[in-house]
């Protein structure tokens, strides 16, 4: 107890035990505990094993101690009794021998303990630490929780930098730095001998007031930067805060996003997954039985805030209302539909068709389950039901490698009568060339009928065209994306066109949709890819997609319908109302499920229930753990977010939209989801995070290099030219360059000036150093794919180097840091003074002290001990 | 009137505490571009090629052991060790890479494989087999052969056939090893001694990893630690298969270009007509035409643009390789802790100078192999799991050596050849991550303040290990009493603390405890401090890299609790009085505890921003 300590106890005593001011007293005794100090500390420690380590792993902690402690048993055990044995059987003095015996015997019956132990009880323990066999309970809780930490857990929903800035790790930070600060004025004297502890404690109190002022003004994330992009890079998404991004959609103006920032979203669990399913709606996915939307457990109901007073009414319409329904952590997006029988009054009707694809097994080759059975009945089984929009390219087909069925509604009879143009027997794929300026004998415009095979040009009678096919293939290179057909999908042929003057291009030719036929040029445009336009007039091509069953159902005006089938390699049937025919060899479609040929194998095709209207309804599905790219989960990545649209004044109405994350805003497109309000406006909504403004500067990249190591190694540097430009006159700057490379950031802006004293800059960079508007920016990513593609082209020639098309920077302003790195220094500094300066200051004084009190100096050192040791014996 | 204390303390601080509250939280920093080791694909991207040994023959019986091992022992591979290689973004040597290779697929240093007697006419079991049933032969006359990796990096290319039914692709995960054999013998009694021959191999054949891995993932596939050792057989399956697409062993023109496939030569090129001669020479099992065609290929390969082909690095790593200067400095420490610890007992003095000499010795020869490395990797070699693990051991072994040089108190000799034995042995003898030479994380090259942090945590590492072997001597002494009794502890006190031989001039246990009380404390003191300035590098270099100077990171986290706890130990002793000796050494065994975990729990079992650590 230090005499200081002493003393103000005293004085405590005599000033504070009586009176109002005793629970002063109390106050200023807890606070100067070092008992508290500890307990705070175990506190901070036990608050971090919670937040770092899974709960899952927490629950084998048992286990593994019963391992590790019989473990040592094992070891300890046969040693300690070996040791004993040698030690009865070995003489006192043969003092060596019996050490080195006990020391030897002991070290080798530990290990042959503990090999023991590894062969036998080293497995199955072992098994139950790994896999969680054993012990009843456990094993599901550790699989289900082995990467779940505490903040994880529904309820928490916390990012690790959350976790730590909740409340009760603020109040144990507080409390400490509060005791810390009060034991140290209360029990350390302020001498030099004490300098250092009082150095060190200082130390840890600036970083603590540093860190929180840090903490309220620090603003971090991230920003991508294009080559060429033409205006600076004015901001930066945050880190990770969301919001939802709104605008209302004008044709005319390009009008802007309004961010609303959005607190109280998850991370890491699904809420209100079928949030956009309407109650007591038919499903087609119940109807089909197939997978649909599943009841969460869990709900969500977050309001996001109105706008700023500033900007209401600015962006949307004020009147309308946005809450969080949903949130799925890692998830795709599913669609069904809701199914109502009449159709809607007030938007075109989406009505649905079941066809129903019923295979026929003949009996020889049918299955049962039950290999003792005798006779095995024949098989006609339902096989699929698939339900079919007609008005809906993309939903209007169903296929497989097999088949294909489409369903349409009013096709015009010269696209029914291309479906059944009739092949040489064998063709799998066909293609009809018409020229249409051109003239035969016969009159009317030249048109071929081509079987097409890969790899095979044609020439198109004497108009001068060949057609050289160059794929034919399933599915399109690309996803379609043109509207009305986006999601569909079809055979496509690519096919390279030569005009009569000689101009070749690549046409691409879709089985399913003509109407979407495109040509690609060989011309490539500024971003690198290949210039696109409508096909020329002057050749019509169409491609026939004979190599499955193709089934064509039409329903004509009036309601009838008429069918057109085509078997591989056969020519086209076509049947004209509600009755089926039978085509040639057994293979059949029926109308109203009817029976073909007994022995044969056969497949039927059947109408099944049919609607109105089927309205789409979407729902978010889980993406199984076993496909989640770790590194993604708790980033909103791959999150899903339910809002739920109202209207002020307009009651019923009740929009649910599901929005896929944006990382980036504006990148990458397709992330905004549009609805239409109850006022015919339309507004888009986006889900991604929150955006901060550069206040004076604004961003541009020059270029970027990955450096490897000789010879292509691996990566050694990224390096990004960055061009900083400012943003207003009153930016106090001039544009400048830099090289922002790992582990040397740029900072912005640029303070230093020639024009100003070398102390005035200096002054101003310290300055700086609080300011919460100067911003340091790191290489943080680039663009992989396009460097590597562009490597290909410079050893083939064709550019002079690799390039990127863009960087990625991380942003953060790091108000406080010079305070916070002043503390560490002191820590630093000073425990080396209280650990060794300290202890030879005291020793100095106590000798000093000594020699006056005319003390012999006293030796130092073990071996000085052991003289006073044995001259005290002697005496 | 404590409580009452604590009660109102609570009270005042929790309104500022909720206020504090309020604080916008803030976010985890993602890891830039770098932040991790660069991929390292354990094949080339040249699959496409042919081996330029010449196809494999699959369609005549595959040589016996006793006739594999023969040959082997009359090839001299020997020319070939040194040649150069690029593989993993780095320009090795052969002797590495087939060294790595072995290593991956079989799961240890060299290939091993027995010598079985005669069959028995024992029948084999339906759906075994033959060969993995031949493999499992009678259990009796068993001889062991082990194979210089060379060796079989270059048959595995050449004569695949042989290795099919041989037990040749690691399984270490044991379920999953118990899941390939009864697959592959099923259950019965009968053939239990196959299974277990076979699981005692720890291997599997590449014929049962082709044959049975789709099924046993779809039984399994669900369970983590099942999904990753399918993974890892698969991956060393990849390797045996496509082993000759790493054959990089063409030097380019240009720093600029990549290393060239042998296969990308011309046919008639002379490295192409000696390796395919090679191939046909091995084939044939003659010798003497392969070690002609060996020499032929290592006389041919550095000639093609010498001006790039390395030379004396080369010679380096082939010293570093067979010198294996780690595993020798394992030993040495080991004799050097049994020479000073039957020293401290005996009181024998030319123990003393032994056990110190041999410490000097595996100082040496530690640190000849971490300045090796460095050499070979050109850069510091405390980048990896493996080479931390070296380097924690070096600067213990040396701040402990230092101790014992300057307090002359052989106590610190043993804790520093304890500290050496125990961590080498871990690292050498253990599948601890980064033994092989690879590039750094493109974010660790860049930054010198890097290598000031990590230096300066692993040596806190280093010393909290040598402060806790200090700490269990103090245990030691404080409960050993009673099994030794005092007299003897008098001897083991002088030994360790630099006394006198005899009893009579020992101290006294208390004395003793005292002394290795004030032991422990010099150790953990300079522990608590480095730990704390490494600490504090990191956060120095954690604004600069990322954006943050801490963040919380699991890594960062549990660096702060090791800290705490030598905090704990400091304020703890204010007030433990004359236990204060007992407290810190136990709690100086919960801190190794939990640096242990530091170290390699959050490594291994929590992702974060030290991915590379």
């Amino acid at each position: 107890m230090s005499r200081k300590w002493q003393r103000v106890k005293r004085w405590d005593n005599e000033h504070l035990s009586a009176g109002p001011l005793r629970p002063l007293k109390w106050v200023l005794r807890a606070l100067s505990s070092i008992s508290l100090a500890i307990s705070l500390l175990v506190l901070v420690a036990i608050y971090g094993v919670f937040a770092s380590v899974p709960i899952g792993l927490l629950a084998l902690l048992p286990v593994w101690l019963v391992i590790g402690l019989l473990a040592l048993l094992a070891c300890a055990l046969p040693a300690v009794g070996a040791g004993a044995l040698v030690r009865a059987a070995v003489p006192k003095e043969l003092r060596g021998l019996r050490f080195a015996g006990t020391v030897l015997a002991g070290i080798a019956l530990a290990v042959a303990g503990g090999l023991v132990f590894a062969e036998f009880a080293w497995q199955p323990l072992y098994r139950v630490g790994s896999t969680g066999e054993g012990i009843g309970g456990l094993a599901a809780f550790v699989e289900d929780y082995s990467s779940t930490t505490l903040r994880r857990l529904p309820g928490f929903e916390m990012s690790e930098l959350e976790f730590y800035s909740w409340w009760p790790f603020r109040l144990v930070l507080v409390l400490f730095t509060i005791n810390m600060i009060v034991a140290t004025l209360r029990r350390i004297e302020f001498s030099f001998k004490n300098l250092g502890v009082l150095t060190v404690h200082t130390g840890i109190v600036m970083i603590a007031l540093a860190g929180a002022f840090y903490q309220q003004a620090k603003k971090e994330g991230d920003t991508i930067l294009f080559a060429g992009a033409g205006a600076p890079e004015t901001g930066f998404f945050d880190i990770d805060r969301t919001a939802l991004w709104v605008r209302t959609i004008d044709e005319n103006l390009r009008t802007p996003w309004e961010q609303r920032p959005v607190r109280g979203v998850p991370r890491y669990n699904d809420y209100g997954l079928d949030a956009s399913v309407p109650e007591d709606a038919d499903l087609l996915s119940d109807l089909l039985e197939t997978a649909g939307p599943v009841e969460s457990p869990r709900r969500l109901d977050v309001r996001v805030p109105d706008s700023l007073p500033a900007t209401r009414g600015l962006y949307v319409e004020p009147t309308l209302k946005f809450r969080l329904v949903g949130y799925s952590a890692y998830g795709a997006i599913e669609e069904t539909l809701a199914l109502q029988t009449d159709a809607p009054a007030d938007r075109p009707a989406e009505p649905v068709q079941v066809i129903e694809f019923v295979s026929k097994i003949p009996q020889e080759n049918a299955v049962s389950e039950d290999p003792d059975a005798e006779l095995i009945p024949e098989l006609a089984r339902l096989s699929f039901r698939f339900p079919l929009r007609p008005l809906s390219p993309a939903h209007r087909v169903a296929r497989n490698p097999a088949f294909g069925i489409e369903l349409t509604r009013g096709m015009p009879d010269e696209r029914f009568l291309e479906l059944g143009t009739r092949f040489p027997r064998g063709t799998l794929h066909g293609l009809i060339v018409t020229v249409p300026e051109s003239a035969t004998e016969a009159g009317g415009p030249l048109r071929v009928v081509i079987p097409a095979s890969e790899g095979e040009a044609y020439s198109i009678g004497d108009s001068g065209w060949t057609v050289a096919v160059k794929d034919l293939a399933d599915d399109p290179p690309f996803p379609i994306i043109t509207e009305g057909f986006a999601g569909g999908t079809s055979s496509v042929a690519i096919l390279r066109m030569t005009s009569p003057e000689g101009e070749s291009f690549d046409r691409w030719v879709y089985h399913r949709f003509p109407s979407i036929n495109q040509e690609l040029l060989d011309q490539v445009q500024a971003n690198g890819r290949p210039s696109r336009r409508d096909p020329d007039p002057r050749i019509d091509v169409v491609y026939i997609d004979a190599s499955r069953l193709q089934v064509f159902i039409d329903e004509m005006p009036g309601g009838a319908r008429r069918f057109l089938v085509r078997q591989p390699g056969r020519d086209a049937s076509v049947v004209a109302g509600d009755a089926m025919t039978l085509l040639d060899e057994g293979a059949v479609v029926a109308g109203d499920l009817r029976e073909m040929g007994d022995d044969a194998y056969g497949v039927s095709l059947a109408f099944g229930e049919s609607w109105a209207h089927g309205e789409p309804v979407e729902y978010a599905v889980p993406v199984p753990e076993v496909d989640r790219d770790a590194s993604l989960i708790g980033t909103h990545a791959e999150a899903k977010l339910a809002v739920e649209l109202t209207m002020e004044g307009v009651d019923g109405w009740r929009e649910v939209v599901w929005l896929p994350f944006s990382r980036y805003l504006g990148v990458g497109g397709q992330q905004a989801r549009e609805v239409e309000l109850p006022t015919g406006q339309r507004v888009a909504l986006a889900f991604g995070r929150v955006r901060h403004t550069f206040e004076r500067f604004g961003l541009e990249m020059v270029d970027f290099e990955m450096i490897s190591y000789d010879h292509r190694g691996a990566p050694r540097d990224f390096q990004s030219i960055v061009r900083v430009v400012p943003t207003s006159v009153t930016s106090g700057f001039d544009a400048y360059s830099r090289v922002v490379k790992l582990n040397a950031p740029l900072r912005a802006p640029h303070v230093w000036s020639e024009d100003r004293s070398w102390p005035a800059n200096a002054a101003l960079m310290a300055v700086r150093g609080v300011d919460s508007r100067a911003y340091k920016l790191s290489q943080a990513g680039w663009d992989q794919q396009g460097w590597q593609e562009s490597q290909q082209l410079a050893d083939q020639g064709l550019v002079d180097r690799p390039r990127a098309r863009f960087t990625i920077l991380q942003v953060g302003n790091n108000p406080g840091i010079h305070l916070i790195a002043i503390g560490g220094v002191l820590i630093g500094l000073g425990t080396p003074w209280a650990f060794y300066v300290k202890p030879w200051l005291v020793r100095r004084e106590r000798e000093r002290l000594a020699r006056g009190a005319g003390v012999a100096r006293e030796p130092i050192g073990a071996v000085g001990r052991v003289e006073r040791e044995a001259q005290g014996a002697g005496a | 009137m404590r409580i009452m204390s604590f009660v109102v303390m609570l009270v005042v601080c929790v309104g500022g505490a909720f206020a504090t509250a309020q604080v916008t939280p803030p976010s985890a920093a993602p890891g830039p571009a770098g932040n991790e080791h660069p991929e390292s694909s354990a094949v080339g991207s040249t699959t496409e090629l042919p081996s330029p040994f010449g196809p494999p023959v699959l369609d005549r019986a595959p040589m016996t052991v006793e006739e594999k091992a023969a040959f082997s022992r009359a090839v001299d591979l020997s020319p070939l060790a040194g040649l150069a290689v690029s593989h993993g973004g780095r320009v090795k040597i052969v002797d590495t890479l087939a060294g790595e290779t072995v290593g991956m697929i079989t799961g240890r240093g060299r290939y091993e494989d027995l010598i079985l007697e005669e069959e028995s006419d024992r029948e084999i079991p339906a759906g075994v087999p033959e060969a993995a049933w031949r493999y499992s032969g009678d259990i009796t006359g068993i001889e062991k052969v082990k194979f210089d990796p060379l060796f079989t990096w270059l048959d595995l290319m050449i004569d695949p056939a042989f290795y099919f039914d041989r037990p040749l692709i690691a399984v270490d995960y044991l379920p999953l090893r118990d899941a390939y054999l009864e697959a592959a013998f099923g259950g019965a009694e009968e053939t239990k001694a196959a299974r277990s021959l076979w699981k005692k191999s720890t291997r599997v054949s590449p014929r049962m990893v082709g044959a049975l891995t789709d099924d046993i993932f779809a039984r399994f596939g669900g369970s983590g630690p099942m999904r990753q050792g399918i993974e890892s057989v698969e991956n060393a399956e990849r390797v045996f298969r496509l082993g000759a697409a790493n054959l990089l062993l063409i030097a380019p023109n240009d720093r600029t270009d990549r290393w060239h496939h042998v296969s990308e030569w011309p046919a008639q090129s002379d490295v192409r007509l000696a390796a395919s001669e090679l191939g046909e020479a091995w084939r044939a099992a003659d010798a003497d035409r392969v070690n002609a065609a060996v020499v032929r290929l290592a006389e041919t390969l550095p000639s093609i643009n010498a001006e790039l082909y390395p030379t004396t690095s080369r010679e380096l790593e082939l010293a570093y390789n067979r010198s294996d200067l780690f595993s020798w400095a394992t030993w040495v420490y080991l004799l050097s802790l049994l020479a000073l610890v039957l020293a401290f007992g005996t009181g024998r003095g030319w123990l003393r100078w032994t056990g110190g000499g041999l410490l000097v010795l595996a100082v040496a020869m530690h640190a000849a192999g971490f300045i090796a490395r460095g050499l070979i990797a050109e850069r510091v070699p405390i980048q990896n799991q493996f080479e931390s693990m070296t380097g924690v051991a070096l600067f213990a072994a040396l701040v402990g050596l230092v101790l014992l040089l300057v307090r002359r108190q052989p106590l610190f000799g043993a804790a520093s050849a304890g500290v050496g034995f125990l961590i080498m042995i871990a690292a050498t003898e253990m599948p601890i991550p980064g033994e092989s030479i690879e590039r750094e994380a493109a974010i660790l090259n860049t930054s010198v303040l890097l290598k000031y942090h990590v230096t300066t945590v692993l040596t806190s590492y280093g010393l909290i290990t040598l402060g806790m072997i200090v700490s269990l001597f103090y245990l030691g002494a404080h409960y050993g009493e009673k099994l030794l009794g005092k007299s003897e502890m008098q001897v083991v006190a002088a030994g360790a603390l630099g006394g006198q031989d005899a009893p009579a001039g020992g101290p006294t246990n208390a004395r003793l405890l005292g002394d290795l009380d004030r032991a422990q404390m010099i150790v953990l003191q300079l522990a608590f401090w480095t730990l704390g300035v490494g600490i504090l590098l990191g956060a120095w270099w954690a604004d600069h890299s990322w954006g943050r100077w801490w963040a919380f990171d699991p890594k960062e986290t549990w660096a702060l609790i090791t800290w705490i706890v030598y905090l704990i130990v400091i304020h703890a002793r204010i007030g433990a009085g004359q236990r204060k000796g007992l407290l810190t050494a136990w709690l100086s065994v919960v801190g190794f505890i939990v640096m242990l975990w530091t170290y390699f729990g959050v490594n291994l079992l929590l992702p974060g921003l030290h991915a590379y650590a």
